[in-house]
């Protein structure tokens, strides 16, 4: 297996701050990987790292098996897409998508063929004369894309690209990017705070916090079965009631919560452990089809809101905020203060043991919000 | 990107600023502490004798014609800075909203900064054809009757001085206001007559408020220059002395101690005004 | 409508500037070719003669035109990269940057005889005899705070992406400096080697006890106070001028394109 990127260990201070926390991962070739977290969690400081734009405390970064650890970025088989776009505001389109290029001493003739095919990818032709601030914030975008993929990197870094965008062009630019990611094979290591993009865009999902990884896996991994509370409630939306074991019976753990017991699959637990209940929106249900669950829940609807096709309540259950995400429009007869049940499968609970994965006493208070 | 908020020591950034501060700490700090401590020597007829007294700071305050003129340098000075204020602020508002192309407004300015290379004691002197008792002002104020005759009054006077110096020192109030008004971010008045303010209110709060650092940075300038400025009084400024041309004397005295005295006295002042604006006037929004 | 009377006022009273700041430039000009020694009107008749007097028995004002003339250049070309290295450090923060700041304005904000006198005292406890030198540091104290001014005012805050755009993009060092970083500073660099040169050639009031021989200014300061004024002095003052508009003239046309290039 030949990988484009390998981390090792990775560890990066800033002062008192430890930002990148002993990372290591690796990106198989021609991957998507993305890296999601909450704001400061690290994830574009491990970009930067990755990059050669700052040097780790410790730590090694191989790229297709070679150790670029202390080699500077320039020397690196990759280029990148930045927040900002950094586009050479001296120079025309034309010229800041050929500057890679001029770079590797290519001759004229061929950058103007390279720089008319980037351009045709992000299809930007007709701006080739401008400069940049003539553009709209969307069309800067394509452009920083084009100047990065021209000049056949292996690895292509892109830091919150879509960030500064609005929400339609931000849909729009996406399936451009995983349409370009399919074309051109490119590794793509791409940083951003926007989960639902990430699930969209990405083959593998690296969650981090406060500068350690919370999980890693691909978007239905994390979202069917995250590994902490932390990855439940970044990724989707989520159910989640705190409760300890009970009993361990068989395979089969019994979890005590104030909304009563519950039955889940063990994953290695002993009584008395603090643990979670989890599952997502879609798996409950209400009204007459809460009536055939395995488990039912009476409470009060505080919100509804509908989302296209669907319809998402937020009921409160004995001070409990419970989620459910129903298809088709809100039901007859339920708004806000009307009582209702809801109900969930067995099938559909998993049991989360830990709320953050650093094994930090500190994390798991602020996540727990104690 | 939520990394180092906080500056940091950078090996890099002190070797590129080492020749600049190298020279500054050899030939500027230097020479100022030594005036610092020659102010607190005695001074004896032919110098000074390296004993330390403060007879020179008690000759200051005790001796209206040096305190005296220092304030009415200041006096003068502050009508030059105010004056100067007034009539620059229209001239770079108009080339920063007025006039469109970056190359026209370098045309422009560079237009206004070249009577500047013409000496400062020449310029002065070039005024003597429109200020004398035969000059053109006094012939066209007689002409239409506004005067019986000729006033002598508008050459070698502190008319003339002050004139002279509010035309040599507009200029650089023009270019900090011109410099800091341009960087003001368009959209802001479009954002301020959106919330329905009038032409003036989105004057007064966007431009006038946000050039604060650029007419704080020209004040300083030009108030201090002219306070500093011998050339100008003694060369046309008739009877009028001014502070430098007191410290000068006291040079040509060798009196060293009490010209230092004066000197030490007016910087604190220029430090202080210097602070003082600059606190107001938020001066660190120049930079970012 | 109200917006292009205001700028119809406005622009007459910018001309109007204008001319304030050259009438008596004009007049200058004028009156130094005028054939009797009259500073004043009436205007007596062409003539050359004060010409004649600058390039004769005034010739001590145009040996002091040239030595002004040097000691300019030399600032500005020594003035130049040391403002500009000090500001590129600016393009990031660190510990200490803004005391550096204030201590290299002190310079400016500095009355200039005061300055001046501190200078004679470094001098004179040195023991190194007043020259044409003598003035180079003093020069160079008022025009670099300036230079690092324009520098640090003009600079884009997002340099630094331009230049890590740069980098990953396979630009060395070296090639960033050149095409990313240098350009882009470009304005400030001139712009402040003029100012160098502008501030060191009119610069009187800092030179006052420690240059001599006298520069231009300091030489018609001496002329004036002990012989009056006259044509003769208005005769350099125009030949300044001239030669101002000239070199003017000339690099306009010369970096027309460094111009067109620079347009951000």
């Amino acid at each position: 297996m030949s990988y484009s990127v390998e981390a090792e260990n990775l560890i990066k201070r800033f002062g008192k701050t430890v930002a990148v926390n002993n990372v290591s991962f690796k990106i198989r070739k021609g991957e998507f990987f993305c890296i999601i977290g909450p704001s400061g969690c690290g994830k574009t400081t491990t970009l930067r790292l990755v990059a050669g734009l700052i040097k780790p405390d410790s730590g090694k970064i191989y790229m297709n098996g070679v150790d670029y650890t202390n080699i500077p970025t320039h020397k690196r088989p990759l280029s990148m897409v930045f927040q900002t776009w950094a586009l050479f505001p001296h120079m025309t389109v034309y010229e800041n998508v050929e500057f890679g290029l001029r770079m590797r001493n290519v001759s004229e003739a061929d950058r103007k063929e390279a720089v008319k095919w980037a351009l045709g990818l992000v299809k930007m032709e007709e701006f080739a004369n401008r400069k940049p601030r003539e553009l709209s914030g969307g069309q800067q975008q394509r452009v920083a894309i084009a100047r990065a993929l021209v000049v056949r990197p292996e690895i292509l870094l892109l830091d919150e690209p879509l960030g500064n965008l609005d929400f339609k062009l931000q849909l729009r630019l996406q399936e451009e990017l995983k349409q370009i990611h399919r074309v051109t094979g490119v590794t793509f290591l791409y940083v951003t705070h926007d989960q639902r993009q990430a699930m969209a865009l990405g083959d593998t999902i690296m969650v981090m916090n406060m500068g350690i990884i919370e999980q890693m896996g691909s978007p239905i991994e994390l979202y069917s079965s995250p590994s902490s509370v932390f990855v439940a409630r970044f990724v989707g939306e989520s159910n989640i009631l705190e409760g300890s074991v009970k009993a361990v019976e068989g395979g089969t753990a019994i979890v005590e919560t104030h909304l009563g017991d519950f039955q889940l699959q063990d994953k290695n637990v002993r009584a008395g452990d603090r643990v979670w209940v989890f599952w997502r929106p879609e798996d409950t249900y209400i009204g007459r089809d809460a009536m055939d669950a395995d488990y039912r829940f009476n409470g009060e609807v505080l919100d509804i809101t509908t989302a296209g096709s669907v319809t998402n309540y937020k009921v409160s259950v004995g001070g409990q905020l419970l989620k459910a995400t129903v298809k088709g429009l809100p039901m007859d007869g339920v708004e806000s203060g009307s009582k209702i049940t809801l109900g969930c499968k067995k099938s559909g609970l998993k049991l989360i043991t830990k709320a953050s994965s650093s094994g930090l006493a500190d994390v798991e208070r602020i996540i727990l919000g104690e | 990107m939520g990394e180092a908020a906080a500056p940091q020591r950078l090996v890099s950034s002190y070797l590129l600023l080492a020749p600049m501060l190298g020279v500054i700490i050899a030939f500027l700090i230097v020479p100022l502490i030594m005036v610092g401590i020659v102010s607190l020597y005695r001074p004896t007829g032919t110098g000074y004798v390296l004993e330390l007294n403060l007879s020179s700071y008690v000759r200051f305050f005790t001796d209206p014609n040096i305190y005296g003129i220092l304030l009415s340098t200041l006096a003068n000075s502050a009508i030059v800075t105010v004056m100067a204020f007034i009539l620059a602020y229209p001239v770079a508002y108009f080339l920063t909203m007025k006039i469109r192309t970056f190359r026209a407004k370098t045309i422009l300015l560079i237009a206004m900064l070249i009577p500047f290379w013409i000496d400062f004691t020449t310029r002065a002197l070039s005024w003597i054809p429109w200020l004398g008792i035969q000059g053109i002002l006094n012939q066209v104020l007689t002409g239409l009757g506004i005067l019986r005759e000729p006033s002598p009054i508008f050459l070698f006077s502190p008319f003339a001085m002050l004139l002279v110096m509010i035309q040599g020192y507009t200029l650089f109030m023009i270019a900090p206001i011109f410099i800091v008004m341009s960087k003001i971010d368009p959209t802001l008045y479009e954002a301020a007559k959106a919330l329905g303010a009038s032409p003036l209110k989105t004057f007064y709060h966007i431009n006038l408020k946000l050039t604060m650092p650029g007419i704080g940075v020209g004040t300083v300038f030009v108030f201090l220059s002219s306070v500093a400025d011998f050339a100008t009084p003694r060369l046309i400024g008739g009877l009028v002395t001014s502070i430098g041309q007191v410290i000068r004397d006291q040079v040509v005295f060798l009196n060293l101690p009490l010209a230092s005295a004066i000197s030490v006295i007016l910087t604190l002042i220029a430090l202080a005004i210097v602070m003082t604006v600059f606190k107001l006037m938020n001066i660190r929004q120049v930079f970012e | 409508m109200a917006r292009d009377i205001t700028k119809i006022i406005l622009a007459l009273y910018t001309a109007g500037m204008v001319f304030f700041i050259y009438a008596p430039i004009i007049t200058m000009v004028l009156f130094s070719f005028n054939s009797s020694p009259r500073t004043v009107p009436p205007f007596d008749g062409p003539s050359l003669r004060w010409y004649e007097v600058l390039f004769g028995q005034k010739a001590i004002l145009l040996e002091a035109f040239t030595r002004s003339i040097f000691l300019a250049i030399l600032t500005m070309l020594i003035a130049t990269p040391l403002f500009t290295i000090a500001g590129l450090a600016y393009r990031r923060r660190f510990k200490g940057d803004e005391f550096a700041f204030y201590l290299v304005t002190i310079g400016i904000i500095m009355p200039g005889i005061t300055y001046s006198l501190g200078v004679l005292i470094f001098y004179n406890t040195l023991g190194i005899k007043t020259s044409l030198w003598t003035g180079l540091p003093v020069h160079l104290v008022w025009s670099v705070p300036w230079g690092l001014i324009l520098m640090r005012a003009m600079i884009d805050p997002n340099i630094i992406y331009y230049e890590e755009a740069a980098k990953t993009l396979g630009a060395s060092d070296w090639q960033t400096f050149r095409r990313v970083t240098l350009p882009l500073f470009m304005p400030a660099i001139l712009g402040g080697a003029l100012f160098a040169f502008t501030l060191s050639f009119t610069e009187l009031i800092r030179s006052i006890f420690i240059v001599s021989p006298n520069t231009l200014p300091l030489q018609v300061l001496a002329e004036v106070t002990v012989w009056g004024v006259s044509p003769y002095i208005f005769a350099i003052g125009s030949l300044i001028v001239l030669i101002s508009l000239a070199l003017l003239l000339l690099s306009g046309f010369l970096l027309r394109g460094v111009f067109e290039k620079l347009q951000i």
